[in-house]
């Protein structure tokens, strides 16, 4: 056993942190003593901290389930720059002569972060069984349960796999987990009892605004005032990917000293590593990003949070913000919010589930392959192309067709009755969803029209109490733009104006200025 | 603009004979034997797979744009076009840096390796244990580290030679390409621009920064490729293996077996495939192997009569050539002798070239 000093030591050691963040200790002394549990940490205090750490310790594997494979690949990568290299995350982005590199050294990792989809395998379950699981790991919890953000079915079935594993202690954790969710993650993992750690999510560091306008030029006033005053590391955050290029496009122009860059996930992948790590390393002033940008970032001086469109539900809207002043200073989070901005959020909440017509379709397309039968393709791109779906359309119909024994992973098993019920089931089924959805977007929406205290209104929900901060609280408390001093950070743009063979020069630390 | 004039002397090449998506296909270097047999009747092998990313309705979109402008005109056969400006002959811009063919493949696994090798150095320089890798393909990243392991006892050689080589290499094109390229490389704390970055800097679209940054590169190993020595650095990250196999995977197998002595039908069973498929990997075959045996498949007197159609058909439109030669005559022997008229008009240009 580790002893409570020790944690502190390996902790320098591993990690070169000093102390834990409030509430990583808590929940890091009962993992290590075995006991299942459910901790909720706010965005940005280190939640991963809570099992990487336990991973170097514990004799065995940590196995980590994460939903996005984006998070996964940047949390590899970060463990892997601070030496921690055991470790590997396994998702369909690899080829088979990859997979079955790892497959064959799988017991040598301490941290292996895998897709929820990779569970349902028989041959990785096969492999998996074999090791000695020490901690299974539910990162982003939430999405076990439907009132949650960004519900993940196939997150329903992580029962049968612990199950499987026979129960290894399991370790669940969320940074946005209302209280009604909470229950839905212990019944649907149902180990029996959990250590509950639930750490308050508001952070008081963060203050609270939104400006109304009417226009989108408007916003584009308010966005030049914010920059006019203030010259901090700044995200702004669109729904759509063109608005997100066309305004940083603009901005550019308008501002010749800050350094402006877009990022979204249309990017190619070295474009966008290139513009993460340029803004890690103080090479940007401001991104203009999507939902996609963010998540295993963790630049701790981000000052300012801008909200061009208001996102679909108020743990987005927590997340995204949370992301700035993890320094604990002083940060501002402004939302822009014109009456027809309802329009984007109610439409990406229509897309993300299938609509009848494509359900329709895809029992077409099924019954067609069943017919010449065949199986479903192995790749998601694949799927995507033939069902003419997207990759979340696609992950909420794979789980009802699994459901009710339509496919069982690549096989089909046609049966014309069964489906004729399947189909009318799985239509309600979404339907129900969507209403869910638009609920969230309400309560967002709600919120923005709120006109008592804009961070009691928003933390209710998750939490008994928050921290009033003393002086600046939110727009609705009296907090005014002209208050708020925050460090500006020293502009150290660089004149362009060398040449490329002098740029070369020093790139390859060949100047006088090694 | 750079998408444009590749565009422009394409169809100068091509006219009206083919439909302007056969550029399309061409650019994203599309593994189909109409696209590679296309390149070389039209002797466009230098763009092919030069875009690899472009979209369908960015080239629409910008073939819209040259007919509006009046710098395009439609043609004679369904989407079809023809270029007004455009007068055929081998351009002298970046557009002679592209070797589509043959480097299609190499060409990014040449600039993963140098971008993550420089990135790797730099930081190793100044000591620096932990960065992010900018480019994160597992294959990429192995023979990095193979190369550092190998090279462990002359680290500091490695800089000064790479500045050499490159500063050589980029003396043979424009400043301003010279100056793309150099703004794309990662060094220690310092990453380099995303193509976002580079599209503002050097107001050209995104599509346009692909392009000439590829030609870069693609001029580059041609330049390694000539003189070796002048290399010896750089020229360790061309990857010669990958280089040869222009031939899809599915073809090489098929190509295996017809050289143990087996039948097309033979192939096909053992293989599990339709006998036109096998026919497909045959004609691509033809196309590349110097010493395909042609008359196994089409007898002397036949070839002659497909190749005297050949030539009265310049728009080496299958069912044209057919309904010349008749029906006796199978649409793969037509391709094949199509495959051995490139190949001869080719040889012959080349001859013509060098005298």
């Amino acid at each position: 056993m580790v002893s409570n000093k020790q944690l502190e030591v390996h902790l320098e050691r591993i990690f070169g942190y000093h102390s834990f963040r409030p509430g990583q200790r808590e929940i890091i002394e009962d993992v290590m003593k075995g006991e299942h549990v459910l901790g909720v940490l706010p965005t940005g205090t280190g939640k991963s901290i809570c099992y990487q750490l336990p991973a170097m310790l514990l004799s065995g594997t940590t196995v980590v389930v994460s939903p996005l494979i984006s998070l996964m690949m940047d949390q590899v990568k970060q463990l892997k720059a601070t030496n921690f290299k055991k470790v590997v995350a396994i998702n369909s982005f690899l080829d088979s002569k990859q997979r079955n590199e790892i497959y064959r050294q799988l017991h040598e990792y301490k941290l292996i972060y895998v897709s929820p989809e990779l569970l349902q395998q028989d041959a990785f379950m096969h492999r998996l069984d074999k090791l000695h699981i020490s901690l299974f790991v539910i990162d982003e919890a939430h999405c076990i349960s439907q009132w949650g953000h960004e519900f993940r079915p196939d997150y329903l079935r992580l029962k049968d796999v612990i199950k499987t594993l026979a129960y290894p202690p399991v370790l669940a954790l969320s940074a946005t987990a209302t209280p009604k969710v909470q229950k839905d993650i212990m019944k649907a993992l149902d180990v029996g009892e959990m250590k509950k750690h639930i750490n308050p999510i508001d952070r008081e560091n963060i203050i609270l605004t939104i400006r109304k306008v009417t226009n989108k030029q408007e916003k584009l006033e308010e966005i030049d005032g914010l920059l006019k005053k203030y010259n901090v590391p700044t995200l702004i955050y669109f729904s759509s990917r063109h608005a997100c290029e066309n305004i940083a496009q603009l901005l550019s122009g308008k501002w010749q000293d800050r350094r402006i860059a877009f990022y979204h996930g249309g990017m190619e992948q070295l474009d966008r590593v290139i513009v993460q790590q340029q803004f890690m390393n103080n090479q940007l002033d401001i991104i203009c990003c999507t939902s996609a940008f963010g998540m295993g970032i963790n630049k701790s001086n981000i000052r300012l949070v801008i909200h061009y469109h208001f996102p679909a539900e108020m743990e987005a809207y927590i997340q995204e913000v949370g992301r700035a002043g993890r320094d604990g200073l002083s940060s501002l989070s402004v939302l822009l919010f014109a009456a027809n901005d309802l329009y984007l959020p109610k439409q990406i909440v229509e897309n993300e589930l299938p609509s009848s017509a494509s359900i329709h379709q895809s029992f077409e397309v099924l019954s067609h392959l069943a017919n010449k039968g065949q199986p479903l393709p192995i790749n998601q791109k694949e799927i995507g192309q033939l069902f003419s779906l997207t990759e979340t359309q696609w992950n909420f119909l794979q789980y009802q067709f699994e459901k009710h024994g339509i496919i069982k992973e690549r096989k089909i098993n046609f049966n014309e009755n069964k489906w004729q019920h399947a189909f009318s089931t799985i239509q309600l089924y979404r339907d129900e969803r969507l209403i869910q959805k638009e609920a969230k977007l309400m309560e967002m929406v709600k919120w923005i029209q709120c006109t008592s205290c804009l961070r009691e209104e928003l933390f209710i929900q998750f939490q008994d109490a928050f921290t009033k901060p003393n002086n600046h609280c939110c727009s609705n408390c009296g907090f005014v733009l002209d208050d708020w001093t925050p460090i500006e950070s020293k502009s150290s743009l660089k004149k362009d104006a060398e040449s490329w063979q002098t740029k070369l020069e020093s790139l390859l630390l060949l100047g006088d200025k090694k | 603009m750079y998408l444009e004039k590749v565009i422009d002397y394409a169809l100068s090449q091509i006219k009206d004979r083919r439909s302007i998506n056969s550029i399309f296909y061409l650019l994203k270097g599309k593994k189909s034997i109409q696209t590679i047999h296309d390149a070389e009747i039209f002797q466009l092998e230098r763009f092919f797979g030069i875009h690899k990313t472009l979209h369908i309705d960015t080239f629409e979109a910008v073939i819209q744009q040259m007919r509006s402008d009046g710098l395009i005109m439609k043609g004679a056969i369904k989407d079809s076009f023809l270029s007004v400006t455009e007068i055929e002959k081998v351009p002298t811009d970046f557009r002679a840096y592209f070797n589509g063919l043959k480097f299609e493949s190499i060409a990014p696994t040449f600039m993963n390796r140098l971008l993550l090798l420089i990135q790797t150095y730099t930081n190793s320089q100044m000591k620096n244990k932990s960065f992010i890798p900018i480019i994160d393909i597992p294959d990429i990243i192995a023979w990095v580290k193979y190369f550092y392991r190998q090279n462990k006892n002359r680290e500091a050689d490695i800089l000064p030679e790479m500045y050499h080589e490159l500063h050589c290499l980029l003396q043979y094109v424009d400043d301003m390409e010279a100056s793309l390229f150099v703004d794309r490389l990662t060094g220690y704390q310092h990453y380099g621009m995303s193509t976002g970055q580079l599209k503002e800097k050097y107001k050209i679209s995104k599509d346009d920064v692909i392009l000439l940054h590829t030609a870069v590169v693609h001029k580059m190993i041609s330049l390694i490729h000539q003189d070796k020595k002048d290399y010896p650095l750089l020229q360790g990250l061309v990857d010669y293996e990958e280089y040869t196999s222009i031939l899809t995977a599915s073809a090489q197998k098929t190509f295996r077996f017809f050289k143990m002595g087996l039948t097309v039908e033979e192939i096909s069973r053992k293989r599990g495939l339709k006998k036109n498929t096998i026919y497909d990997h045959m004609v691509e075959i033809a196309l590349h192997e110097q010493e395909f045996p042609f008359h196994q498949f089409v007898d002397e007197q036949a070839q002659q009569l497909i190749l005297q159609a050949i030539k009265t058909n310049p728009s080496h439109r299958l069912r044209d050539i057919r309904s010349t030669v008749g029906d006796s005559i199978s649409y793969f022997q037509i391709r094949l002798m199509l495959t051995k008229f490139t190949r001869l008009t080719r040889d012959k240009h080349g001859k013509q070239q060098t005298t």
